[in-house]
């Protein structure tokens, strides 16, 4: 099924993409102009009305004839940087006399190469198309009059915010780093921990009109070569015009995209993604924003972590034991007090029973239209609270906490057990934020479940979870390893994580090529190429 | 469409959940009262020459099923009959299965919906997880056999209190006769059921493990059913036990630690679930895959509604009431059962090895 869903995404897609391409504006290469005045003519042609392109022209020494155009965008060039080591250079009195001796039309490129810029990277360019593409993406291009070829400068410096402490993920322990949106500023800050020439950022553009910069991180010799080239294969596919954000590459490659379930992780942190590149994952980072996606993606990385491998053993172990309660509790403790009350009174202690029926006494509705409602409640409040402009914060917390909760139980539309029990359920959810949308989705059907057979309707539903959770796979690896397939060493670090000095060996389903690869041998260039 | 295939521990891990199964709940050899466990390990031994055949027929024909086996030691006509029969075996006992789960229910906790709905809200999550395919199922059976057998070593220790091993003698008070009428019912339900995975095992990633995958079984099945039965005999009582439709449900309701833990006879439900969807699922694969390979169909995966809902019908309407079900169980399905336990597999293995021998002789 979703085979055929694939097929007919792409074909929507391909049929899209034809039409982009017939509205890109020149989709064939093409040789670069020998004289000044016609690459002058065919750049403003191209950019015409765009008010942001500046074309600077400069003679080179005392040769009149000979014209350099520098072409940038503005904003994206670092302007400083061009004229410190491009315009000044080549005005520069003493650069003249050197000029005046040597040059001549053969050798001006090698010239300006070697005696005269003074920029750090300078690359040769033929083809015009690809240098205006350069343009676009915020480098110089220095285009020489009577040669086809082309200087590019790279002078890309534009506002971006600075590393800050990432939003979303917050920790006690560990670095305050955060990605930005750059992603030369991420691949920096990857670079920055692991420092070997076998971690491999492979860079590629997608999206045929915002031309998004991606890039592929793992590192050689312990990813598996399969699943790299798996990764490099599917988002070679993606055929769209705009790519704005790595969830878009994220829907385009994932095995299941009609699963609840995401076979795809993402982070903003920095040690993070390095962590699980280690593990042998593949980072895919996208330019223009933060969230990098990790692949393959496990059912139980939601219950992992960065903190957990910097605290000691207990403490993580303990805090692994209470995430997988919470996931329990916030998936299944509504359905079973639904359960409870509509099916199977008898099985509550009767103490308890007396305190549920004192505290539901007046109240209009059903355990479950009560739960659903008080359920949806919650959730527009959570979408609130994530969606409200900042200063109008207090107003929902106001509204939420008070109103919502103490009026309601005051006005006798809900009972005192339900608000505790969807508050439980709401704070338990943030405890697993990477699954929490499949957990408000889960929740909702499983209290259905359990207002139509009682406990019977919640296995049943459990049971079509589970076996579904099992039949996915995430880029190869079955979703729910290591329980199932079983890995003794992959359960060393699940529900509990075992001391670091005892993690050994590397998942197994991860570096499949060479299951007993310990976490010791990689270091060396050598052994592996 | 790859052929799916499963490990030596997933296919054991379902064997084990296959013969676990009903018999957690339903119990066995209920004739040797007191008696049980000798009766289950002596029903464990009758079982061992019949695996022996068994694997000896996966392992002489690797990557095939009884199916094709059959239609090609005993030629076309009578190897197709014999699969129709494997068939019916098969999905009779889906049925069966899935009755005895409607019944749990609706005795227990859903006493006033009619028996149909629970069934057939049950066959269509068996149909999707057949759809699925054997290889997810092993995944799911290997991941929830933890959850089965963890929560039946909670049990384990909870229900310490309440055991009274006293209830267990005297050994053989009743003389041996019994005992041994009940290690054959034993045989029969459930470890003769096994003959099933004979229509599955033909995915197995190497088909001379198939020893492996039926004695791992057997042994852990085996200790397991045995100790569920002693405990149920030393919580209960072999008086109250012969009253009792399902023994483990109330020997866990016994359970009242602190009067804080109680009612924990709900869990039993989730482990009865548990093993009863591999139960069902494997008898609706079988049956399929039969289907499928006697009239030539591409998928078996096409059939699987239409025959799921077949098995829904035919569950309805076997039994009339919880006591025929039960009569049932322990007065006519050893002898029901026992030709296509023990005879048809004796023949095709007869067959199997006569023509192994022509081969091999033709070879030299």
């Amino acid at each position: 099924m979703y085979k055929f869903f694939r097929f007919i995404n792409d074909m929507i897609l391909s049929s899209k993409n034809n039409k982009a391409d017939i509205s890109n504006h020149n989709p064939f290469s093409k040789k670069i102009p020998v004289s000044s005045s016609a690459i002058r003519e065919l750049l403003r042609e191209t950019f015409i009305d765009c008010s942001d392109i500046v074309l600077r022209e400069l003679a080179l020494g005392e040769r009149p004839e000979t014209k350099i155009i520098l072409a940038y965008i503005d904003g994206l060039a670092s302007k400083q940087l061009l004229t410190d080591n491009i315009i000044t250079p080549i005005l520069n009195e003493r650069n003249t006399e050197i000029l005046k001796r040597d040059c001549s039309d053969h050798n001006i490129i090698e010239m300006l190469k070697k005696n005269i810029l003074t920029t750090c990277e300078l690359e040769d360019i033929e083809d015009f198309n690809s240098s205006i593409d350069s343009i676009l993406s915020g480098d110089a291009i220095l285009y020489i009059d009577g040669q086809n070829i082309a200087l590019k400068v790279c002078s890309k410096g534009w506002e971006a915010r600075p590393v800050s402490e990432p939003q979303t993920e917050s920790t006690v322990r560990g670095s305050r780093e955060g990605f930005v949106e750059s992603i030369r500023t991420n691949t920096s800050l990857l670079r920055r921990i692991i420092k070997s020439p076998n971690f491999k950022i492979e860079q590629m553009k997608l999206g045929t009109q915002t031309k998004t910069d991606i890039g592929i991180c793992y590192i050689k010799g312990i990813a598996d070569e399969e699943m790299v080239d798996m990764v490099r294969q599917r988002l070679k596919k993606i055929k769209v015009d705009g790519i704005l954000e790595s969830g878009y590459i994220e829907q385009y490659i994932e095995d299941a995209p009609l699963s609840l379930f995401s076979t795809i992780g993402n982070s903003e942190k920095p040690d993070k993604v390095a962590g699980k590149i280690l593990e042998g994952r593949v980072a895919i980072l996208c330019d223009g924003t933060p969230i990098v996606l990790t692949v393959p993606y496990l059912f139980i990385e939601a219950f992992q972590s960065t903190e957990d491998y910097y605290s000691r053993v207990f403490f993580a172990s303990f805090n692994r034991f209470i995430r997988v309660i919470a996931f329990i509790i916030t998936v299944t403790l509504p359905a079973f007090y639904v359960a409870l009350l509509t099916f199977h009174s008898n099985v509550v202690p009767f103490k308890l029973l007396m305190s549920i029926a004192a505290s539901r006494e007046g109240v209009p509705f059903t355990p479950y239209v009560e739960m659903f409602l008080m359920g949806i409640t919650f959730e527009i409040l959570r979408e609130a609270g994530v969606r409200m402009p900042k200063p109008v914060g207090q107003a929902v917390s106001i509204v939420g906490a008070l109103v919502i909760g103490e009026s309601a139980v005051n006005a006798g539309l809900v009972s005192d057990i339900m608000v505790i029990l969807v508050a439980l359920t709401g704070v338990s959810t943030f405890i697993i934020y990477p699954m929490v949308d499949a957990i408000a989705i889960l929740r909702f059907i499983l209290i259905t479940a359990a207002n139509i057979l009682g406990f019977t309707g919640i296995f049943f539903v459990l049971l079509l979870f589970t076996a579904h959770l099992c039949s996915l796979r995430s880029f190869g690896v079955p979703y729910t390893y290591p329980f199932s397939p079983l890995d003794k060493e992959g359960l060393k670090d699940s529900i509990i994580r075992i001391p670091l000095w005892m993690l050994t060996k590397r998942p197994k389903y991860l570096v499949k090529n060479s299951p007993n690869k310990t976490r010791f041998q990689e270091t060396g260039i050598s052994k592996n190429e | 469409m790859s052929k799916e295939v499963i490990s030596d521990k997933q296919a054991a891990t379902l064997v084990t959940v296959f013969l676990i199964g009903s018999t957690l709940i339903l119990g066995t050899a209920a004739q040797a009262e007191n008696d049980m466990w000798i009766s289950i390990i002596l029903g464990v031994i009758i079982t061992i020459p019949i695996y022996l055949i068994y694997s000896r027929i996966l392992s002489l024909f690797p990557e095939k099923d009884i199916f094709e086996i059959s239609e090609q030691v005993l030629g076309k006509l009578m190897g197709k009959a014999m699969g129709l029969l494997h068939i019916w075996f098969a999905f009779h006992l889906g049925a069966l299965v899935l009755r005895n789960y409607g019944e749990f229910i609706n005795v227990l906790a859903l006493t006033a919906t009619p028996i149909i709905m629970p069934m057939a809200m049950f066959i269509f999550i068996c149909i999707w997880g057949v759809k699925l395919g054997i290889e997810v199922l092993g995944r799911w059976a290997e991941l929830f056999a933890l959850v089965l057998f963890g929560l039946l070593i909670i049990f384990a220790f909870l229900v310490i209190p309440e055991m009274k091993l006293e209830n267990i003698i005297p050994v053989l008070y009743n003389g041996i006769a019994p005992v041994i009428d009940g290690a054959f019912s034993a045989f029969a339900f459930p470890f003769g059921e096994a003959v099933v995975f004979l229509s599955v095992f033909g995915s197995l990633k190497n088909s001379k493990s198939a020893y492996k995958v039926y004695f791992s079984g057997l042994l852990i099945s085996g200790v397991t059913i045995m100790y569920v039965l002693i405990r149920n005999v030393a919580v209960l009582g072999s008086n109250q036990l012969k009253l009792l439709y399902f023994p483990s449900y109330a020997a866990i309701a016994r359970i009242d630690i602190g009067t804080f833990l109680q009612r924990l006879e709900i869990v039993v439900a989730i482990i009865f679930l548990i093993a009863v969807f591999i139960k069902i699922c494997i008898c609706l694969l079988a049956a399929c895959i039969g289907i499928t390979k006697i009239f030539k169909l591409k998928d078996y995966r096409k059939i699987v509604t239409p025959i799921g809902l077949l098995m829904l019908n035919l569950s309805y309407l076997v039994y009339d009431s919880t006591m025929e079900m039960f009569d049932w169980v322990t007065n006519f399905w050893l002898y029901y059962a026992f030709p296509f336990q023990v005879i048809l597999p004796i023949i095709i293995w007869i067959a199997c090895e006569w023509q192994s021998r022509k081969t091999k002789t033709k070879m030299s």
